[in-house]
């Protein structure tokens, strides 16, 4: 039901599987680089995003980022599943 | 691209949206374009609508196809019969070369544009309930008589393009903007900030029996935009466009600083 994903400093971020379960996820769970911390929770906060508004009628909101995390996010992303 | 600019010898120098184009293809345009397309029933159902047209055109074909009256000193445009307010839609038009005369405009109207006027005009864009696009000047027209209108696509040195029989629209309603397709390419966006609005496929003609088809391509709805390219607006937003020539001083690898350039 859920995962949990460790970021380079330590921090554990447990997600659901279903949310999180894209191949370019898992690959990077498995052997992927190191990602930081404050990149692994927008990429987290990111998943339940996408869960919950794709295929959906409602309004999709904006998904705020911070510009030096979008800096990190391009360098590392590439890694998670767009 | 850009190397007009560095190269020198140029008179002029390129605005920055020339240098680093926007051409941002609005994300699901290609799975659209590729995707089966719509059936004659459905392209008839969002084909021009007989009953919302100047009283000179007349549409034929179920709505496929309409041709103006040679009615004189009259410019008559047509809406369609759809209006779309949410996701991303494209459709054909095809427009004879030899049928534009003076006055051939290409875009969207809300329900509210007035449709016929008694004079050669470019109609469409003339208020503020259309944008269109003059595919003769190739100036862009919003709430605008014509002088000091914008050029689409930009070009660093005001070279016009010469605009096909056929040209695709594309309306992203998700991000609220208009664009056009030419040959398979994407000319980036013409018109922003039509968020919040019904906007129906629509133009503007003065030659006589001009015959103007359109073909609805399809539609999709929104998705939540993926993290690559979230982040890269996000990216962009920040640096601004006149600081996106820094792009190359950023620490990412090539592929990325490109990316970010939509290259």
């Amino acid at each position: 039901m859920y995962i949990k994903l460790v970021s380079s400093d330590g921090h554990e971020f447990i997600v659901k599987r279903e949310h999180a379960l894209t191949l370019g996820t898992r690959k990077a769970m498995l052997r992927g680089p190191e990602i930081p911390s404050c990149v692994l929770s927008k990429a987290c906060t990111y998943f339940t995003y996408k869960f919950c508004y794709t295929n959906s009628s409602t309004v999709i909101p904006e998904f705020p980022i911070a510009p030096e995390t979008a800096l990190e996010l391009l360098m590392t992303v590439t890694f998670l599943d767009p | 691209m850009g190397q007009t600019a560095l190269a020198g010898g140029s008179s002029s120098t390129p605005t920055p949206q020339t240098l680093y184009p926007d051409l941002s293809c609005p994300e699901g345009l290609e799975e659209l374009l590729s995707a089966p397309p719509p059936d004659l029933g459905a392209q008839q159902r969002h084909g021009w609508n007989p009953k919302d047209c100047s009283e000179n055109i007349e549409v034929k074909e179920g709505g496929l196809c309409f041709e103006r009256r040679p009615v004189a000193q009259s410019t008559d445009g047509a809406r369609g019969k759809k209006g779309y307010s949410t996701g991303l839609h494209a459709w054909e038009i095809c427009w004879p070369r030899e049928q534009r005369g003076t006055h051939a405009v290409v875009g969207v109207a809300t329900a509210l544009a007035p449709l016929q006027a008694d004079h050669y005009a470019a109609l469409l864009g003339s208020n503020s309930e259309s944008w269109g696009w003059d595919i003769g000047r190739g100036k862009l027209y919003h709430q605008s008589k014509g002088p000091g209108a914008p050029q689409y696509p930009a070009r660093p040195h005001g070279e016009q393009l010469e605009v096909p029989e056929r040209l695709l629209v594309v309306l992203d309603m998700e991000e609220g903007t208009l664009g056009y397709a030419i040959g398979g390419t994407y000319l980036g966006p013409a018109f922003r900030g039509l968020k919040g609005r019904t906007l129906y496929p629509a133009v503007s003609a003065v030659w006589g029996q001009c015959q103007v088809r359109i073909r609805y391509l399809g539609g999709r709805r929104a998705e939540p935009h993926s993290l690559l390219h979230l982040s890269r607006l996000c990216v962009r937003h920040a640096l601004g466009d006149t600081r996106l020539g820094q792009v190359s001083a950023l620490p990412l690898p090539p592929a990325m600083k490109r990316y970010l350039l939509y290259q």
